[in-house]
């Protein structure tokens, strides 16, 4: 986890060295097919974990049920919490979605 | 969803392939994942680098974004409180599964020494659900309920595999956010993990 966050940081200088050569269109198209190649190769893991798929069936419901109810909870909190953040994270400002988003 | 489709069949595509012996033998003894996600890390850092608003967007952080990993950690007991009425397994040990924020490998681990292998699997396979919830409907969750949805369901995986996802759908302006929340949540699964285990 802590290697993964280390590679961002890494990037990040990268990315202010490259500041102004990089195009943001590029990059999100980039991220977007390295995310689908990340969910691809979960998949092979999953599919190709004989144990895995073997439990699935008998494991596999007591876990989405948990998972479910844990995403349920969090979801209702979200809904909560959601108007005390509709203006972003930082301070309150005027800005919409479109004016603080344009790079993602 | 128009993100979302891709991205789950993309995952259906490699479990069928898998199952049906059409990967290469290579990509199944040696986990590709793991570099695929520092490649992801390093196109965000990249995104982030690149962004002549980073000093402004960690200026801009505020003590309320601790609501975020508060209500995570609340609404995901209160959700696994709720389910444990309808198992087989004890409220501590749904509190347990629910305690892993999607930090699967950490919290199954945790649990398959203190609870034993079958509840270590159902925590496995809980958390890697939540995880994958995340990264298919982040796009929808953002569109729908706004920014702290996504980041709130990622759990403890919001500082590496659905940090990208979280930073496209809701903006660069969230990544900082999403990576203070992991990381709250990620120094809190060993303690809460092994608190409900102990009960």
């Amino acid at each position: 986890m802590y290697t993964a966050l280390s590679i961002m940081i890494c990037g990040m200088l990268a990315g202010r060295i490259l500041r102004g050569r990089l195009r943001a269109e590029a990059l999100r198209r980039w991220i977007f097919l390295a995310i689908m190649l990340l969910l691809f190769l979960l998949g092979v893991a999953v599919g190709g974990n004989e144990r895995l798929v073997r439990d699935l069936p008998r494991l596999g419901g007591a876990a989405l049920t948990l998972a479910l109810g844990a995403l349920g909870g969090t979801l209702v909190c979200a809904a909560l919490l959601g108007p005390r953040f509709r203006n972003g994270p930082g301070p309150q400002t005027r800005t919409t979605r479109d004016e603080k988003d344009p790079g993602a | 969803m128009s993100a979302s489709l891709p991205i789950l069949g993309c995952f259906v595509l490699g479990l069928l392939l898998a199952r049906f012996g059409l990967v290469p033998a290579l990509l199944l003894e040696h986990d590709p994942t793991l570099p695929a996600l520092w490649l992801l890390m390093a196109l965000v850092g990249l995104s982030l680098g690149a962004d002549r608003r980073l000093m402004e967007i960690l200026r801009s952080l505020r003590p309320r974004i601790l609501l975020l990993p508060l209500g995570t950690t609340v609404g995901t007991f209160a959700g696994c409180a709720l389910v444990s009425i309808f198992l087989v397994y004890s409220l501590a040990d749904c509190l347990a599964v629910g305690a892993g924020f999607a930090y699967y490998s950490l919290s199954s681990v945790f649990i398959t020494q203190y609870r034993g292998e079958e509840l270590g699997t159902v925590a496995l396979l809980a958390n890697i659900f939540r995880e994958l919830f995340t990264l298919i409907f982040t796009p929808a969750l953002a569109r729908l309920m706004g920014a702290p949805a996504p980041i709130m369901c990622g759990g403890a995986s919001t500082m590496d595999t659905t940090l990208p996802g979280i930073t496209r759908a809701a903006g660069t302006l969230w990544t900082f956010p999403s990576i203070v929340h992991a990381m709250i949540l990620d120094f809190s699964v060993p303690f809460w993990v092994t608190l409900f285990c102990s009960l």
